[in-house]
């Protein structure tokens, strides 16, 4: 039975006995009016003054990769034993963060999960945006970035061909084909809104833009019947990029021999790692979007709850992966494995490590109580600290393993130069200021699917009935 | 051993670890020069750095398209073919450096009139073929920007026309004079023809005093050979004819005398082939861990000052076991107690062991010990006999008796001296800071300084004129061992300047005679010879003149030695309070004539690892006693003089013992200025190389000091493997059985195994055992390779580039520790980790088993040096090439045509000198049947080692050296349990300590 305290009865849905998707009885018409409404007026002070803030971050990524490209890899603190530092963690943290986006639109799709209608827009935009993030950093790490276009297999006069043993071409093709799967996906999902914003555009400028990107979309049978069609096809291949992306990222480690990133253990346990905090910077986006552009009926606490579960379980699943990874080191027998394991808990960067720990491990666990999943407050503090602990985990991985590995001469200690950070934080600006533009030029809650949801769009539905459809 | 017993090895954490504190590293304090080799831009972007910023910002932004273009610059090609040179092929010359305080015979590489490359002379007995480091830094310093460029008068710009004119009316005034009131302080370059003409200038005249200052001049040695009746005289050890040789504060197959001979000679005893080989012994007492006692198979750490204490307890012993001593000697010992001191056992059973292989034993004392040390040292070596088979005193008539540069302060100081002419040698800097020398020059009305550099000196005299390096001037050298080269010029003056033979010729006869005239004049009267030119010609060719023994054959005297030792008071017992100061030259700067050499500065040294400064290294315990770590300031009090300077703990130093090195911060040069601390303001002329008393305040400010390793322990790693030879004849195959994980557990290939079997396979040895760590092969592979030096923020950040580097782990107990050396170049893994992931295939393998680079396909992703077990590879994180050429513009004379000089973003690495190895093979195809013979192709590294730890070679070849050293019992390979089939392959380290003292 129901035993929900924040709804009533009345509020459930009839037919799955859960919490309707939609609230405040919004119906076909308002919720075009909400999701039309920041394009459609003119920019609120708000939007202006988070814009130019992004920007201003946005000119520092200019700036860090301007003088990077005009005088090296060497003004970050990279050094000998530490060749990847923050470039790699940083991609590997957008990168994951870009994963919670396909897995709302694909495989919930696929699972029929409704819940995810309104949200998955949202999610898909911040998977592009991430995965832009994620793709400087690769192009721009390698020393002569004027030439990185090698790691694309063209054929040149000079019969060159990538090496198809590296992990980091591999990296190459699933970062990309990811990239593409997702905007071509988003795209599509995104036709039948783009031409009702065409349909309400008043200015010459906008009809001809969202007409040109609605590629003439009229909403007649065949086109839905073909665009059900695409977006099912789209939703199968992405539903195995989910799992193929983050696998391949974490053969960048797996694949090499070093102690601490050799280890089978890396695909199941980098994609838990990324569904995690991908879920978890939805949640924070979610939350500031919801309450600056009123979408607090269209997104309700039972997605933030639902999103809030998810995060549980990867979270577990993470801190069963740092647990086994210790496990493990120890019944190897392998003493470089067990110096890794037991450096990144005690050694210099122990403090990393125990960052990563109570904010991947302990602060997820807090969802095991129903509050903290469905109170705006705590759910965004922790997963900001999911966030932050995500970072760290990539750090952790890549730094420690590094900087202490089988010969101790060679041992280091990184330290990040201001351009490090420069860079990171530029990076952000990057997204943002993407998103800035999303939410005031795009219907960032799907209209149609929105519509989907509602009970009035249930075939069997007899106006308000609230004893359920049955006849 | 067994691995059991291996974790029996105590291999501890370095210093750092030790202090608790993981990094030193803070840029609070931070001194570094402007402009030696800055890697960082300061005061943020320059302007035309900034417009290049923006232009890439905007290139970024898409705004613009980013392109790099080449300079423009017109080359021109010979017009007529200069006879003998052949474009792209080097010629060799013989010639003879004076480098450090060793006289070597060396060839020089020029290619198309440019000296690129020195490399040891194989005929030469001082360098059987090899060099130490400061010959291999010497090329550098031809093209140093800061060498004297003008003559300076007053410190300004003159010209020679000025300086001959100011010259002539020096001469003439002198000349009625007949030297009245003039001072000639010179050097101690061990020259005949110098030396002669310093001998026409006394004859000239008469009235004028000659001093002699310089580092190398041995002045204990010489009195004690002097006082025991053998005349002007150098000792020449034979190490190869020696089976226990005891080293006495003397660190002489590292940095001290002909090191390099001794080194060669030593390990020609130590090389074994088998469990049944024989192997010398060393000892080795010493107040600072150095590459001997590091090397040594007894070590035994003690202060300087009871060194005397220590040899006369020796002597009793020695005495008591039947080996005759002076009756001076016997009078005075009978009184010793030796069962008062802690190292009773150690001196008991040395002097068993010394006084079971008479005639086949060598004691050999450093300079630093006082003359009597060395003189009962000499008659314990005679007594042992020592004397004509493991040494041999050689008469040195050309050096005559020369005044001291303490008695040139005292004319100076009496108002003796109007005029002074410094030949060579920078006394402002390098003198006693009690013999006030800055003030006494200022108070001198003429003063004429021939020095390299417009250095500390210079700029306190009158007139400075610039010196010839050594590869542009006539000149000639003698050996300890009394053997003569000639130096020949390789390349005119770069810039107009006199050789010290030359300007002395202008002060005898008033005018400049040339180097050539003055060399082959004074060689011609010398030999006597009947057909001189063809002599002449020969000597050129061979580098060496052959010349009767020298062996001095006088019956020593050791009448004074009984009253010479009762007169050494007894040294206090080392306590804070009676802190004892050593002072040592640098193995960088030497006596700061190297300090302005960035590959010198750059150099780890072998023991501290420390690069670009200096400072006072004292124990792990002294230091905890006393409350400093490392990278702390302190403040040294020493006989009324202060110091500032920053401490350094490092193993071995002895008790209560603060060890100075020599050569640091110096006023003068763009790379030695800023660099570390000035020591010599705490030196006492009197007492130059030790002294107790010294006090210590602790401060606060960190100074930021890089070394290259902070971690000195093995984590129980089967890293450097190490037996005793009695340990290694009970188990021949101890190497092996110390892998982690079973030979026959090990992996194998997944894939097909790389070619291994056709043709050529080229891999290489080194064997631990005689590698001393003279860091010789790190600054070779370097000036062979055209290795960037990237400065001292960069070094901090573990950014150097050495391509071959030198792993130093200390064992044993903190207070007594043990050093092992591992020289790690590029492994050349069949199985290469590097290839597998480089995402261009940048780095391949080659059909002969190389792991090449592709510079110009590399990238940058880094990822290979991830993937390195044995974190060989170096990146360019700054296009440090350019910043080199930016910082010394004549750094571009020195590279080596057949290397590429690579950008930024480009990861680097050995390679075996594959240019030399494509030469071979390009001579073996031109001459016969396309197979290089073994021992054709000699890397840099393995040609400049003075031990021959390293060997190269064809593995494919069973009869090769290097497949030799592969089969013997003793050859592991590093990380084999990563199978990554390195190519590079070490033999464990054998040590020979006396079954006693295990």
């Amino acid at each position: 039975m129901i035993m929900q305290k924040t709804t009533t009865l009345d509020d459930i849905d009839p037919v799955d006995r859960r919490a309707p998707l939609v609230l405040g009885g919004e119906t076909f018409h308002s919720i075009t009016e909400i999701v039309a409404k920041p394009a459609e007026s003119p920019p609120t002070k708000g939007w202006l003054l988070a814009t130019a803030i992004s920007l201003m971050i946005l000119s520092i990524l200019g700036v860090s990769l301007g003088y990077l490209f005009w005088e090296g890899i060497g003004i970050w603190g990279l050094n000998n034993p530490v060749s990847w530092a923050w470039d790699i963690t940083n991609f590997v943290f957008w990168v994951g963060i870009g994963h919670a986006g396909t897995l709302i639109s694909a495989i919930l799709f696929l699972f029929r999960q409704k819940w995810r209608t309104s949200i998955n827009r949202f999610a898909e935009a911040m998977t592009i945006f991430a995965v832009m993030c994620a793709l400087i950093f690769p192009g721009v790490h390698v020393g002569r970035v004027w030439v990185a276009y090698w790691l694309a297999p063209v054929p040149n006069q000079m019969g060159v061909w990538p090496n198809f043993r590296s992990p980091l071409l591999w990296d190459v093709f699933a970062v990309s084909t990811y990239f593409t799967v997702s905007l071509l996906f988003w795209y599509v999902g995104l036709i039948p809104d783009l031409a009702t914003f065409r349909d309400r555009a008043k200015t010459k400028t906008a009809k001809i833009v969202y007409g040109l990107f609605s590629l003439g979309w009229r909403g007649s049978n065949r086109h839905w019947s073909n665009y059900e069609k695409a977006y099912m096809i789209l939703a199968g291949l992405s539903t195995p990029l989910v799992l193929s992306v983050h696998t391949i990222v974490s053969f960048d480690f797996a694949v090499s021999q070093l102690p601490g990133w050799h280890a089978t253990i890396f695909p199941p346990y980098f994609v838990a790692g990324a569904i995690f905090s991908g879920f978890a910077m939805v949640i924070n986006l979610m939350i500031i979007a919801r309450k600056l552009f009123g979408f607090e009926n269209l997104v309700t606490v039972r997605h933030f709850e639902n999103m809030a579960k998810i995060i549980l379980l990867t979270g577990s699943i993470v801190g069963y992966a740092y647990g086994m990874e210790f496990f493990i080191a120890w019944y190897s027998g392998n003493p470089y494995e067990m110096f890794a394991f037991v450096n990144r808990a005690t050694g210099p960067y122990a403090w990393a490590y125990w960052t990563m720990i109570s904010c991947n491990v302990i602060s997820p666990q807090l969802f095991w109580f129903k509050k903290m999943r469905t109170s705006m407050v705590p759910l965004f503090i922790i997963c900001i600290f999911v966030n932050i602990g995500m970072w760290f985990e990539r750090f952790v991985i890549i730094v420690t393993s590094l900087h202490r590995d089988f010969l101790p001469s060679s041992w280091g200690y990184f330290k990040p130069t201001i351009w490090d950070i420069a860079t990171f934080v530029g990076s952000w600006g990057l997204f943002f200021t993407m998103f800035c533009l999303f939410a005031k030029f795009m219907p960032m809650v799907a209209i149609s699917e929105v519509k989907s949801v509602l009970p009035e769009a249930d075939p069997h539905f007899h106006g308000h009935d609230k004893e359920g459809g049955h006849h | 051993m067994t691995q059991e017993k291996n974790s029996n090895h105590k291999y501890w954490r370095s210093t750092d670890d030790l202090a608790g504190t993981p990094e030193f590293v803070n840029a609070s304090q931070n001194e570094f020069t402007d402009k030696a080799f800055d890697a960082e831009p300061e005061n943020g972007l320059g302007r035309r750095k900034f417009l290049g910023v923006v232009g890439a910002s905007m290139a970024v932004a898409g705004l613009t398209s980013g392109c790099f273009r080449k300079p423009k610059e017109k080359i021109l090609p010979y017009a007529v073919r200069p006879e003998e040179i052949i474009e792209g092929k080097p010629l060799f010359y013989a010639t003879s450096l004076l480098a450090g305080s060793t006289v070597l015979g060396v060839l020089v590489e020029s290619h198309e009139g440019r000296p690129t490359k020195i490399e040891g002379n194989p005929q030469h007995p001082m360098s059987f073929g090899a060099t130490n480091t400061w010959a291999q830094a010497q090329i550098l310093d031809l093209y140093d920007p800061d060498r004297s460029r003008h003559v300076l008068n007053a410190n300004s710009a003159s010209t020679f026309a000025a300086l001959k004119l100011a010259l002539k009316a020096q001469f003439e005034a002198d000349k009625k004079t007949g030297g009245k009131g003039v001072a000639l302080v010179i050097d101690a370059t061990p020259s005949p023809t110098y030396l002669s003409l310093v001998k026409q200038f006394a004859a000239a005249f008469p009235q004028a005093k000659i001093y002699q200052d310089d580092a190398i001049l041995q002045v204990n040695r010489r009195a004690s050979l002097k006082n025991l009746g053998h005349g002007s005289a150098l000792l020449n050890y034979h190490a190869d004819k020696a089976d226990v040789v005891l080293a006495l504060d003397s660190d002489f197959i590292g940095f001290e005398g002909d090191s390099v001979r001794n080194a060669r000679l030593f390990a020609s005893k130590r090389r074994i082939k088998s469990e049944d080989s024989r192997m010398n012994r060393l000892y080795s007492v010493e107040p600072v861990l150095t590459c001997t006692g590091a090397t040594a198979d007894n070590r035994l750490s003690l202060r300087s000052s009871q060194m005397g204490e220590f040899i006369l307890i020796l002597a009793a012993e020695l005495s008591r076991l039947g080996v005759k001593l002076p009756a001076a000697v016997e009078a005075r010992v009978k009184a010793t107690n030796a069962a008062s001191v802690s190292y009773a056992k150690w001196v008991s059973t040395l002097s068993t062991d010394l006084a079971s292989n008479r005639g086949k034993s060598l004691i050999i004392v450093g300079e630093s010990q006082p003359e009597w040390v060395h003189s009962l040292a000499f008659a314990l070596n005679e007594g042992l006999g020592s004397l004509g088979t493991t040494m041999s005193v050689v008469s040195d008539a050309d050096a005559t008796d020369f005044e001291t540069l303490a008695q040139f302060a005292d004319s100076v100081k009496q108002a003796q001296i109007q005029s002074v002419f410094i030949l060579g040698g920078n006394p402002v800097y390098t003198a006693s800071v009690d013999l006030k020398i800055p003030e006494l020059l200022k108070q001198i009305p003429n003063s004429f300084h021939l020095g390299y550099y417009p250095d500390e000196t210079a700029q306190l005299c009158t007139w400075h004129i610039p010196q010839c390096h050594s590869l542009e001037a006539w000149g000639d050298l003698r050996a300890s061992d009394a053997t003569c080269g000639i130096r020949q010029p390789l390349i005119a003056p770069l810039f107009e300047s006199l050789s010290e033979i030359e300007f002395i010729s202008s002060l005898v006869s008033g005018a400049v005679v040339s180097g050539y005239e003055l060399v082959r004049g004074h060689w011609q009267t010398k030999l006597k010879s009947t057909d001189f030119m063809r002599d002449w010609r020969k000597a050129l060719h061979d580098g060496i003149f052959t010349l009767p023994s020298a062996t001095s054959t006088a019956a020593s005297k050791y009448d004074f030695l009984g009253a010479a030792i009762s007169a050494s008071a007894a040294q206090p017992a080392p306590s804070a309070d009676s802190l004892e100061l050593r002072f040592v030259y640098d193995s960088h700067a030497f006596d700061g004539r190297y300090a302005n050499n960035a590959w010198m500065q750059e150099l780890p040294d072998s023991i501290s690892k420390l690069t670009w400064d200096n400072a006072a290294l004292m124990s792990p315990k002294t230091a905890l006693a006393l409350g400093v770590s490392s990278g702390k300031m302190i403040e040294l009090t020493y006989q009324g003089a202060k110091l500032n300077i920053a401490a350094f703990v490092v193993p071995g130093v002895a008790e209560f013992t603060v060890v100075l090195p020599l050569g640091y911060g110096r006023q003068f040069g763009s790379v030695a200025k800023g660099a570390g601390f000035n020591v010599n303001i705490v030196r006492q002329s009197a007492t130059p190389w030790f002294g107790v008393g010294a006090k210590i305040v602790v401060g606060t400010e960190i100074y930021a000091l890089a070394s290259t390793q902070e971690h000195g322990s093995m984590e129980n790693r089967p890293i450097v493997r190490e037996a005793t030879l009695a340990e290694y004849r009970k188990d021949p195959e101890f190497a092996e059985k110390m892998e982690m994980v079973e030979k026959s557990k090990q992996k194998t290939f997944l894939w097909d195994r790389p070619n291994t079997i056709s043709g050529q396979q080229w891999g290489m040895t080194i064997d631990l055992s005689v590698c001393t760590g003279c860091n010789a092969c790190t600054i070779a592979c370097q000036a062979e390779n055209n290795i960037s030096v990237v400065g001292k923020k960069q070094v901090l950040n573990g950014r150097e580039m050495h391509w071959i580097r030198i792993d130093r782990y200390f064992n044993g107990s903190v207070d007594d520790p043990q050093s092992v050396f591992q020289p790690l170049n590029c492994m050349q893994c069949e199985n290469a980790p590097c290839e597998s992931v480089c995402p261009v295939g940048a780095t391949v393998h080659s059909p002969e088993g190389l792991n090449d680079m592709a510079y110009n396909r590399c990238i940058g992703t880094r990822y290979c040096a991830n993937n390195c077990p044995y974190k060989v590879r170096r990146f360019n994180f700054h296009n440090y090439a350019s910043r080199n050429d930016d910082a010394n513009p004549l750094y571009a004379m020195q590279k080596n045509p057949n290397v590429t000089v690579r950008f930024r973003g480009v990861m680097e690495k050995c390679t075996y000198c594959v240019q030399r190895i494509n030469e071979s093979k390009i001579e073996s195809r031109k001459n016969g049947n396309g197979v290089v013979a073994d021992g054709a192709i000699v890397t840099a590294c393995q040609q400049v080692c003075p031990t021959e730890a390293i060997v190269f070679g064809d593995i494919n070849n069973p009869e090769s050296k290097v497949a030799q050293m592969k089969r013997q019992n003793r050859d592991y390979a590093l990380l084999a349990e990563l199978n990554t089939q390195p190519r590079t392959s070490y033999l464990a380290k054998i040590r020979n300590p006396h079954p006693e003292l295990v």
